[in-house]
């Protein structure tokens, strides 16, 4: 009878917590249920005036990038859903990536869209996405089919099964389009060291180390900091600030791991090569120079950044976007003659190849998943989107609003406009940045002129130019920093290219050997740099007797079928 | 109720039989309570299990149909030369850290105990442990501060005491990268695993304290004779139930402070895995991996169990 | 009383004394330091943040970072959700716990060996994600608000911590209440959980910290759901946000720009994420600490 009550009161007590907890889900589950309706009715009333034939509909959206959804009662995100009556739920990667698509893929509890970002060899093996080559060339989505009609080849390549899977976002260029800034790779310099110099333009390997190191000679600190000659940011997946340099030396351009010869596209490794090589044995002398010191292949990314945020760091390479939040602080404390410019370092006898031209890639975009709730009208929707003025609302906003039209018709902000697009609270609460990110768009130049995003708009980039720079470049008759560099040699890039942004199968041997010869890459260039002078060469016979061990010629097989591939067609 | 039926059935001398029964009956409201907590701990724990079977597939996510690949995962990580390299890794740094760990967490909470200003102790005690709450990457970023060539305060400190010329690069000396990691968990959780031996401490009866202090037992002796053996019950078993997870030294530490120059000596297990096998799409490498952690696991805690068994100190079971 | 005692202390009490103050204190400053120097980089302006050598004091002061934070609406839902069930998961883990415990402590009980190994040998398998996704849908658990509290309900480790604590309580307790002819239950919860309390509330510690801190279940088993989310898992998705923010994914932003594309870093958003999850436990802490920093010592022999 003790024990009954024992039982009883056992029960009792789980009862009464799980009520608790249901009420509590319950009532959570409810809450956000007033504010939808609460909103709704404006919307139908919006929609009724102008499309009456869209249902609204809610497509749940994976990404793997990691960005912010923009708040839902943004102007911006409130007009592009009254236009098509799509609401699009955001989620977007939070932790790691290959763990979170793992336990998606497996479940099986599919979004309606997806961006599997760098896991798009796993979604697509797993055939997480509807094929969409029935709906595409018919006709019935008439911007979609425009959009990609160059590019059909490259979308099916990309997926590994003949199939498209994925509507790539980026690459899509319009117009005449040249880069307005280096975004990519590049031997950067502090413009001081330049301007100290008497405005010379180096083009070669030594030419630039010269150059460096009588800077650190004639200045051994900045603001009572020691200067840093030249960084090799190690860290991580950054590492490529250590490993990609050799291949822009001999004038290619970024295609990651190996170097791809322009006349016959055929792929090799070049980190075992004498002019890689070369490269190692600069960083060395430069190294027991006191030019380069041992730190920077310890030092995380943040202290990389805090570095550079000093401005004490001469120069580096890099690619821009890595290091563009160090230099942030050197802006706003508007000491320009700290800040960078990229300059065209080659070996004797060879042309710069760091400005990419429109590069269309095929697999990084979006797909439509087996679970998606309304394929057709999720194709309508991007179809919708894939419009000139859908694509100026997207990326310049609402006009008079967040921009303005010129006499000449050309678009333009005021200072306070640049100043909002400046803030990524400002962005998430009144602009739509991700519908655009992660959706296909335009890039390049529209038809009227304009440039399809106004931070790429002439104008625009020149109005927010300082009067430093202005003096700094006309010392060399430029306008752009870009300017260093020589021009893209193609109005395109070949259809092979880029190689480093191949999907790579798991599991496959491919996979293995880039992982491997990552490791090898990763581990020993830090040491050989470091290594003592008389023990270089030995020291990197070690390491490239290790890549040829590595079983690297599964990875150059993958590349050169995946290259013909892309050539043949 | 049931112990001393036991105890009275064992002088009234019953059949092995219905002494059984008589137990069950006589333990009749424990069983009872201990069956939902069986059925817990299977559902939660036991029926994923079957899970394991990855272990011996290629599995892929997605798929209906999965490849059968008997022990090749085993095999891919045992032929690995790396893979020996980061079980020895693994091994010495979990060492480092299982022995710093519990040496700096038990003297802390007898120092603690020691304070006699009751609210200086409790301040202490209360910023002793702050450092738990704050993530790896937060305190590998200062450590890395710290430890910087660069302007790092450790090299400035010795530099001014003259014990060193030039800034040593602490983070590019594979000698020392145990040494790092071990200190960094200490400093991070020394204070926190302190919490339970003070809490263990309270338990102890206050009579043996006064007691002592009429004997004349200075504050050694008290500690020795009876603060250590109040908290040694607990002290054993955490130290069981540690040393079952002598496989696990974590990998955030060892990546966020390891680099190429040291990565011969920071790579543990978890590193190894998360590399090569769920970065790469393998989830089954990842299941076999933690297979052979969890059957070291169980054969650690066996022998460690066993021996404090011999030895006559507290046990798990 | 006190005094003829004091004076009685020895010399070598006395060094003892001196010396583990001056420790205390030092260790006092190297453990508040990081906590401290975090307090000090989340005020501090994001973008002079980045230049790092932010020790004692911020360089740019601003609030920004934490105003920034609460920009969203969603993170006062998600404060409430974080809140119910870490009050739900810890006290019905320390009951549970406790209970099994108890039931373990009991030398003679027939199942005493096989419950022990069975928890044990929980806090050693690894079965991977997608298994433990596979079973908590069977269980119906993903998408719903008791994926937080029912894989909570009992912590191994806890269990065998609280045992560990009942064997070292005086049995003549429990042995004079089952005279008196009290059922195990009774037993259970008028005697040993007031005696446990030092342990209990350790135990309750680590389950709600546990609980608090955890982003990971929402992330993996309740993300769709925006109702479930945490106060932790919103601060992680901002976080991961301000990463690629402050490596802009825009070409141009900063690229032309004359002043700053971002007014948060990872860095700066991290520190603040961690001082708000950080302060409730600072501030229920000291109501837990008065059960296991009794003071005994001093207690005793005071008189």
């Amino acid at each position: 009878m003790k024990l009954s009550k024992v039982l009883v009161l056992v029960l009792a007590l789980a009862l009464s917590f799980s009520f608790v907890v249901t009420g509590c889900g319950q009532k959570a589950a409810d809450e956000p249920e007033p504010e939808k309706t609460a909103s709704k009715p404006v919307e139908k009333a919006a929609e009724a005036e102008e499309a009456p034939k869209l249902e609204p509909i809610t497509f749940t959206m994976f990404s793997g990038d990691q960005y912010q959804a923009p708040s839902e009662d943004n102007p911006v995100v409130q007009k592009v859903r009254e236009l098509t009556g799509v609401t699009i739920e955001f989620e977007f990667l939070v932790g790691d990536l290959a763990q979170k698509m793992g336990v998606i893929i497996a479940s099986g509890d599919y979004p309606d869209l997806m961006n599997p970002s760098q896991s798009r060899a796993t979604a697509m093996e797993a055939n997480v996405f509807i094929p969409l080559d029935e709906y595409i060339g018919t006709g019935k989505y008439a911007n979609i089919d425009s959009h990609y009609s160059p590019y059909i080849n490259k979308l099916k390549a990309a997926s590994g099964q003949d199939k498209i899977f994925l509507l790539d976002s980026f690459g899509r260029y319009y117009g005449n389009w040249i880069p307005p800034y280096q975004n990519g790779s590049g031997f950067f310099m502090q413009k001081d060291v330049l301007a100290d110099a008497g405005y010379p333009n180096p083009k070669t390997l030594d030419e630039y180390f010269s150059l460096i190191e009588n800077y650190v000679k004639k200045y051994p600190t900045i603001d009572g900091q020691p200067t840093l000659g030249f960084e090799v940011l190690s860290y991580d997946w950054r590492s490529f600030c250590l490993k990609n340099p050799a291949q822009h030396l001999v004038g290619r351009p970024n295609d990651g791991d190996v170097i791809v010869d322009p006349d016959t596209y055929v792929a090799s490794l070049y980190q075992d090569t004498d002019f890689a090589k070369a490269y190692y044995k600069k960083l060395n002398e430069m190294f027991h120079k006191g030019v380069i010191s041992a730190e920077t292949f310890t030092q995380n990314y943040d202290q990389y950044l805090a570095k550079i945020a000093t401005g004490r760091v001469v120069a580096m390479f890099d690619q821009y976007w890595n290091f563009q939040a160090g230099e942030l602080p050197l802006r706003t404390e508007e000491r320009w003659e700290r800040t960078y410019v990229p300059l065209d370092i080659t070996y004797e006898g060879y042309r710069g190849q760091y400005l990419d031209p429109p590069t269309f890639t095929g697999g990084n975009g979006m797909g439509i998943t087996t679970a998606c709730k309304d394929p057709e009208r999720a194709l309508q929707y991007i179809d919708m989107i894939l419009t000139e003025d859908m694509q100026k609302l997207l990326q310049w906003g609402i006009e008079g609003v967040n921009y303005h039209v010129g006499d000449d018709g050309m678009y333009y902000r005021t200072d306070e406009q640049r100043a909002q697009s400046r803030d990524q609270a400002w962005i998430y609460d009144n602009m739509a940045d991700q519908l655009w990110n992660q959706f296909p768009k335009f890039q390049g130049i529209h038809a009227d002129g304009n440039w399809c995003h106004p931070n790429e708009q002439p104008g625009e980039v020149l109005a927010e130019q300082s009067k430093y720079d202005q003096d700094f470049l006309g010392q060399y008759g430029f306008k752009l920093p870009t300017e260093f560099l020589s021009p893209p040699p193609f109005s395109e890039s070949p259809a092979y290219y880029p190689v480093w942004g191949y999907t790579v199968e798991d599991g496959t041997d491919a996979k293995n050997a880039i992982n491997k010869i990552t490791e090898l890459e990763n581990t020993y260039l830090p040491r050989i740099i470091t290594e003592d002078a008389d023990k270089f060469d030995a020291a990197w016979d070690a390491y490239v007797e290790l890549l040829h061990g590595s079983g690297y010629e599964a990875y150059l097989d993958f590349v050169n079928a995946e290259i013909s591939k892309r050539m043949g067609n | 109720m049931p112990e001393s039926n036991t105890k009275i059935s064992r002088a009234v001398n019953y059949t092995p039989k219905s002494k059984f029964w008589k137990t069950i009956v006589g333990q009749r409201a424990l069983i009872l309570m201990s069956l939902p907590i069986f059925a817990y701990i299977y559902i939660i724990n036991y029926r994923p299990l079957k899970g394991l079977v990855m272990a011996f597939q290629d599995y892929r996510p997605g798929k209906a149909e999965q490849k059968w690949v008997g022990f090749k995962q085993f095999e891919i990580l045992f032929s690995d030369e790396a893979f020996l390299r980061v079980i020895r890794n693994t091994l010495c740094m979990s060492l480092i850290n299982l022995i710093a760990g519990f040496f700096f967490a038990i003297l802390l909470a007898i120092l603690i105990n020691e304070i006699k200003h009751i609210v200086f102790k409790k301040v202490v005690q209360s910023i002793s442990y702050l450092p738990h709450f704050l993530s790896w990457i937060i305190v590998t970023g200062l450590i890395s501060t710290f430890l910087s060539s660069d302007g790092g305060l450790i090299n400035d400190f010795l530099i001014k005491l003259g014990l060193i010329t030039d800034p040593v690069h602490w983070l590019a000396q594979p000698k020392m990268f145990w040494g790092i990691v071990g200190a960094a968990h200490v400093w991070k959780e020394m204070g926190w695993d302190s919490i339970i031996y003070l809490a263990a401490i309270t338990g102890i009866s206050p009579e043996l304290y006064e007691a002592a202090v009429i004997d004349g037992a200075n504050r050694f002796q008290r500690i020795r004779y009876i603060t250590l053996p109040g908290i040694k019950s607990t002290f054993i078993v955490l130290l069981i139930l540690r040393l079952g997870w002598i496989l696990n030294a974590g990998f955030e530490v060892q990546f966020l402070l390891g680099n190429g120059i040291v990565s011969d000596v920071s790579q543990t297990i978890d590193i190894f895995v998360l590399k090569n096998g769920i970065s790469l799409g393998n989830y089954s490498l990842a299941t076999a991996a933690g297979m052979f952690k969890s059957v070291v696991s169980l054969i650690m805690i066996t022998i460690a169990n066993y021996v404090s068994k011999r030895i006559g100190e507290e046990r798990l079971v | 009383m006190a005094k003829s005692h004091y004076l009685k202390r020895s010399i070598q009490d006395r060094l003892f004394d001196i010396f583990n103050c001056s420790f205390m204190i030092i260790l006092m400053f190297v453990m508040v330091f990081p906590f401290w120097n975090t307090i000090v980089v989340s005020l501090n302006e994001a973008i002079d943040g980045i230049k790092g050598n932010l020790y004692f004091w911020p360089r740019v002061f601003t609030f920004n970072n934490y105003t920034n934070l609460f920009r969203t609406n969603t993170l006062v839902d998600a404060f409430y959700v974080s809140v119910s069930k870490t009050i739900i998961v810890t006290l019905l883990n320390v009951f549970f716990s406790a209970l099994a415990a108890y039931i373990l402590s009991r030398r003679d009980f027939v199942l005493k060996k096989i419950l022990t190994i069975a928890l044990v040998v929980t806090l050693y398998l690894d079965v991977g994600l997608i298994p433990q996704y596979f079973n908590f849908r069977d269980l119906g658990l993903i998408n719903n608000y008791m994926v937080y509290i029912v894989p909570g309900l009992l912590g191994a480790l806890n269990v065998i911590v609280i045992r560990t604590f009942i064997y070292g309580l005086p049995e003549s307790l429990a042995e004079s209440a089952k005279i008196d002819g009290a059922g195990e239950f009774r037993i259970f919860v008028q005697i040993i959980i007031p005696l446990c309390k030092p342990i209990l509330a350790t135990v309750a510690l680590w389950v709600a910290v546990g609980a608090w801190n955890s982003w990971f279940d929402t992330y993996i088993f309740a993300s769709s759901k925006q109702h479930l989310s945490t106060l932790q898992y919103e601060m992680m998705k901002l976080l991961s946000s301000a990463m690629i923010q402050s490596g802009s994914i825009n070409p141009g932003i900063a690229a032309t720009g004359s002043t700053s594309a971002v007014t948060v870093t990872p860095n700066s958003v991290r520190s603040a994420i961690t001082i708000i999850a950080a302060l409730p436990i600072i501030f229920i802490y000291p109501f837990l600490q008065k059960y296991f920093v009794a003071g005994l010592v001093i207690g005793g022999v005071k008189g």
